[in-house]
């Protein structure tokens, strides 16, 4: 049952029959979802009461960083269905969507520092939640790295499916930081179990950016499945 | 709507500059190595 679910849905053919199809769709909804979000966000949201217009910069900030711990889930959860089921698809998704990760984790990196300068007048500070951010640019990086110097295929994947497990741990701490430890670091706005504690003008133009980045991660992500497929058939002829 | 956003402007123009900068270079890598693998497979 799972060898023929594998083959139907699962194996690289089928899943690049799949994504030619799913692609045109995805670029759709991100540009529908970025081109409002950008332009409420920096055009029609009005100002923060405390931050004035810088807070603006939470419409690149947020998406980035929330994407960056987004694609590190999917690389842990690729790297167990690796190591349990041995399936090739989930080990081209995980290599793939490292490098993607460690670009949002440099964004949300950049961006909060840049935001960090006029709110807390300092580019970088040692607190809880940007240094547990920078280790999981770390882990993006480690990961790239592991994978770049072995050259079996089947030890590169296991080793980097051991790596995006273990790091996967880093994850809960990103997201308790600002509650577990005192930090510059304001806390969530945005929770399960509670009202949101921003307006609706500038919430929706922030969930519109956070499905565009999520979007735009499925893109790329296909863009750079799709040639790693076609790569290693290049390779087997 | 001012382009200076009360003083702020440098900082907000700048992240978004730079996230599209992000986007954009991952989207043409994407591409271009995509076509780069199309050409080997045609040429084969």
């Amino acid at each position: 049952m799972l060898f023929w679910f594998n083959q139907k849905f699962l194996s690289p053919k089928a899943f690049y029959a799949t994504s030619v199809l799913l692609l045109p769709w995805l670029v759709g909804a991100f540009t529908v979802c970025f081109s409002y979000g950008l332009i409420a966000g920096l055009f029609i949201a009005p100002a923060d009461y405390q931050q004035g217009d810088g807070f603006r910069i939470m419409y690149v900030h947020v998406p980035s960083a929330l994407t960056a711990m987004m694609i590190y889930f999917v690389m842990a959860f690729s790297g167990i269905l690796t190591l349990v089921f041995r399936l090739k698809i989930a080990a081209i998704c995980m290599t793939c969507s490292a490098r993607i990760g460690a670009w949002f984790t440099f964004l949300a990196l950049v961006t909060g520092s840049i935001w960090g300068k006029p709110m807390w007048g300092t580019w970088w500070i040692w607190d809880a939640r940007l240094t547990s951010v920078l280790i999981l640019f770390f882990l993006y990086l480690g990961f790239i790295a592991l994978q770049s110097v072995i050259v079996n295929p089947e030890t590169r994947d296991r080793a980097g499916a051991l790596i995006a497990i273990v790091g996967v741990i880093n994850l809960p701490i990103i997201h308790y930081s600002v509650i577990w430890w005192n930090t510059l670091h304001q806390g969530p706005s945005i929770t399960r179990f509670a009202a949101p504690a921003i307006a609706p003008e500038m919430l929706y133009p922030l969930l519109a950016m956070i499905a565009a980045f999520f979007l735009f991660y499925g893109v790329i992500l296909i863009l750079r499945m799709q040639n790693q497929i076609l790569l290693r058939e290049i390779k087997k002829t | 709507m001012n382009l200076a956003m009360g003083g702020y402007g440098i900082y907000v123009w700048s992240s978004f500059g730079i996230t599209m900068g992000v986007l954009s270079i991952n989207l043409f890598l994407s591409l271009l190595e995509q076509r780069r693998i199309k050409k080997i497979i045609r040429s084969q």
